[in-house]
Parts: structure tokens; sequence; C-alpha cells
């Protein structure tokens, strides 16, 4: 990350507002690595994301001046990048792959220290989630939202809300279980 | 038990998410900057394209309205037609023959005769005689009903160069030739010819902007005109373009 130090990110801002192309690419130099990550999370594999990433860029900077200064900067191109990726899962909308119930780990092992798990390792037991396991679990977990909003925004019911984010708790669970080399999942079945 | 597992589970993803970055692919803000792009220049040209369907939905209007003119026109040239072959004969053999031939007739004659050619729109024509001056404003009243009243104007100027001959014929009898030459030249004359005609009469047409502003002269009495062009000496499409902008907030007005 070359960061310039010179500008703030408000600076930035009104720079974008202007449509200042030099602005823009440092806003998108500053904020970048931090929304691919963001975008990653929703999407199958890197490709997608940059994917996202791209159409989310082009978002912030066709609307930046829609952006009235409520929370954070940075926070609002989080958000943009996350409804891009919403979006991007709406419009095509894979079917749901729905795991078999047995497959589905009940039961999580307790007590195992996946501390020392990296950002890398979980984000690639992420991208293996089913999608819609994936929306769910990154809305309701990560970004916040509530059960009744993720229904409302991915067209499901709040049951089924509920019912895939323990579901990819569990399947989480179990992929960090394996990875890590525990053998605790078929005591746990 | 179960629901504090979920929790720390979820912490644990939620913190290290939180500051999480991946380094984008080297061309991703190209991409971007490719993707900007395309958006500045498309918005031009929809403007121009805009600009362009105004310009050419009102062109067509006015056309169509200058049809109407020309429907006006129309009744006086065909008055007209018919005069060259009366006019001929009455003029060389006298002026007994009735209201066919008007302006001879009202010329020589005096304002008897005026009288049937008033309906048959002659005063195309007429007006312009010396003599018959006076009677001007009458066969325009005549007419006036009929018509609306936006064309009056055309004709009182229009006539103008067609004066010139039948004054010969006023002055000389000999020229019946030449008259039936003069109003054959004004058959001949389309609506447009004519209208460029009067036109550079009074100002001159330059470009399609001067051509516009005459036709909406004509076609559209109020204050403030349906379109208005700026036209320079040096004028061309562009400046068309840019005037389009302040179609309705130009107040700047002619004359009339």
């Amino acid at each position: 990350m070359k960061v310039t130090k010179t500008y703030t990110i408000n600076d930035l801002l009104e720079g974008c507002k202007a449509g200042n192309r030099q602005m823009q690419e440092m806003l998108y130099k500053q904020t970048a690595s931090k929304m691919l990550a963001v975008c990653m999370r929703y999407a199958k594999d890197r490709m997608e994301a940059e994917d996202v990433l791209q159409m989310g860029y082009v978002k912030v900077f066709q609307k930046v001046r829609d952006y009235r200064g409520e929370g954070s900067f940075e926070g609002w191109i989080r958000r943009i990048m996350v409804n891009t990726a919403i979006e991007s899962y709406r419009k095509n909308l894979r079917t749901l792959s729905i795991v078999p119930i047995e497959d589905a780990y009940e039961q999580p092992s307790q007590g195992f220290d996946f501390s020392s798990l990296g950002m890398q390792d979980l984000m690639k037991v992420i991208q293996k989630l089913a999608d819609g396991y994936r929306m769910v679990f990154n809305m309701y977990i990560i970004e916040g939202y509530s059960h009744k909003e993720i229904a409302e925004t991915l067209g499901i019911t709040e049951g089924a809300s509920k019912s895939q984010l323990s579901r990819a708790r569990a399947i989480l669970q179990q992929e960090i279980i394996k990875m890590e080399g525990f053998g605790y999942a078929t005591h746990a079945g | 038990m179960q629901h504090m597992q979920d929790k720390e589970f979820d912490n644990l993803f939620k913190d290290k998410f939180r500051d999480a970055e991946i380094e984008p692919s080297a061309n991703l803000w190209a991409n971007i900057e490719k993707e900007l792009e395309p958006k500045k220049k498309r918005t031009f040209p929809i403007y121009w394209m805009a600009a362009a369907t105004i310009a050419i939905a009102f062109t067509a209007l006015l056309m169509f309205q200058n049809d109407e003119v020309t429907v006006l026109r129309g009744k006086g040239e065909t008055a007209a037609e018919v005069k060259p072959s009366a006019k001929t004969d009455p003029i060389v053999s006298g002026s007994a023959t009735t209201g066919t031939t008007p302006e001879h007739a009202t010329a020589s004659l005096g304002k008897n005769e005026v009288k049937a050619p008033k309906e048959s729109n002659s005063q195309v024509i007429t007006p312009n005689n010396n003599p018959v001056e006076n009677n001007l404003p009458k066969n325009q009243v005549a007419v006036q009903p009929n018509l609306p009243n936006d064309h009056l104007p055309i004709k009182q100027q229009d006539p103008k160069p067609i004066n010139v001959e039948p004054i010969k014929e006023v002055v000389t009898v000999e020229a019946p030739t030449v008259t039936a030459q003069a109003t054959t030249k004004t058959n001949s004359l389309d609506a447009g010819e004519i209208a460029e005609h009067g036109n550079t009469e009074r100002k001159g047409i330059r470009n399609v902007g001067d051509l516009v502003n005459y036709v909406v002269d004509k076609v559209d009495k109020r204050d403030k005109k349906l379109v208005r062009f700026n036209t320079d000496e040096d004028d061309n499409s562009s400046i068309i373009g840019i005037n389009i902008g302040f179609l309705k907030l130009n107040k700047k007005n002619k004359d009339r």
C-alpha cells in the first residue's frame, strides 16, 4: 500500500466529489485492499471478488456526491462494497446449494483454539461455503445485519436466515477443525 | 453454553476480518478508470443527441407549419396562374374583361374591378402597384378573416420583387410578355425560395440559424420565439447546439 500521507481521507473525499481523477486514484489506493478483503468474504474466489470491487469503486465515484458525511467515509465505501456484493449475488443467484442434513454438524467441538488461524485460512473456509450460507454468515456476523434485514435483502424468510446462519456456523467449525487436524468432529457427531 | 460458543466463534471471525487487507491485482485501477471514462464521454453524446433530436423535431414542426403558409401561397399562385392567360388578352385587347385581371384592371381602371379579384387572393400581386396602394388595406381586410394573421406579413414583403415588373406594365402597356414571364417566375418559386427571398431582403440568410429564425418569425408571433438562434458571420452547427440550450430563456426579439 502506497499511502500518500499528504492527503487525509477527507481531502480525498472533496477531490472525489469534484471528480478529480488523481484523487480518485489515491482514494482507491488507500482503501482498495481493505475493500477487497470485504469483497472476498462474499465471493467464491478472488476473480469474483475483484469484479465486485471494481463495480463497487465505480459506484463509489459515481455516488460520492451523495455522501452526506454520516458515519465515516470508509464505512460508507465499505457499505457500497457489501451492497454491490449482495446485488451481484442476487443477480446471478445460483440455486442455493443445500447441504444435506446428514452433512451438517450440529455439535461444534469445544475448547479448540483457532486463534492461531490466519485470516487467509478463515477466508478460504468462508469462500467454500454455499453461496446462501456465505451471504447470511457475512451479513449477520461480520456486518451486523439483523435476521429481519437479511431476510428482506435476500428475499428469504427470517427463519431461513436463522437456520442458514447456524448451519453456516456448524460447517465453518467443522472445516476449521479439519483444517487444524483436530479429530473432534467424529467425537462430536 | 452453546450461545457463548457461538458468540466466541463469531467474534473470532469479526476480529480476524476487521482490519483484513488483501492487495488487489495491479491492473484493477486501470479497469476502474476505464469504466469511469466512457461514462463521461457517453454523457456528452447524449446531450448532443438530445439537442439534435430537439432541433430535428422543431424543424419538422416548422416545416409542417410552413406548409400551411405554402397553402396560402398556393392560392396566390393559382390566382397568379390564371392571370397570365387572362392578362395578356385583356391588356392587349383592352380593360373590358372582368376581374380576372386584377392588377391591370386596378391599375388602369381603378377600384371598380378590384372587388372581384379580392376573393381570389390576387392581392399578392396587386398590392404592389402604386396606384392600387389605396386598395391594399381593403384587399387585406377582405382576406384577413379567412387567413391566420401570422401569414400576413409575408405577403407584404414577398411581393416586393414582383413590384418592379407590374409597375413597368402600368407605365408601358407594351410589356405584357414581360409580365407573363414575371408571373410565371413567381409561380415557379417554392415556398422555401420565397421565404428565403423575403428574408434576404430584410436580413440575409447566412446560415441555418437565420433560416430557422426567419421561419419561426413567420410562424410564431409571440414575444418569446419558439426557437431563436444567435447568428454570426462565422456561424456554424456548433452554435446551434449551444443555442438549443437556452431555447426558452432567450428573450431576444426582433422588431416584430
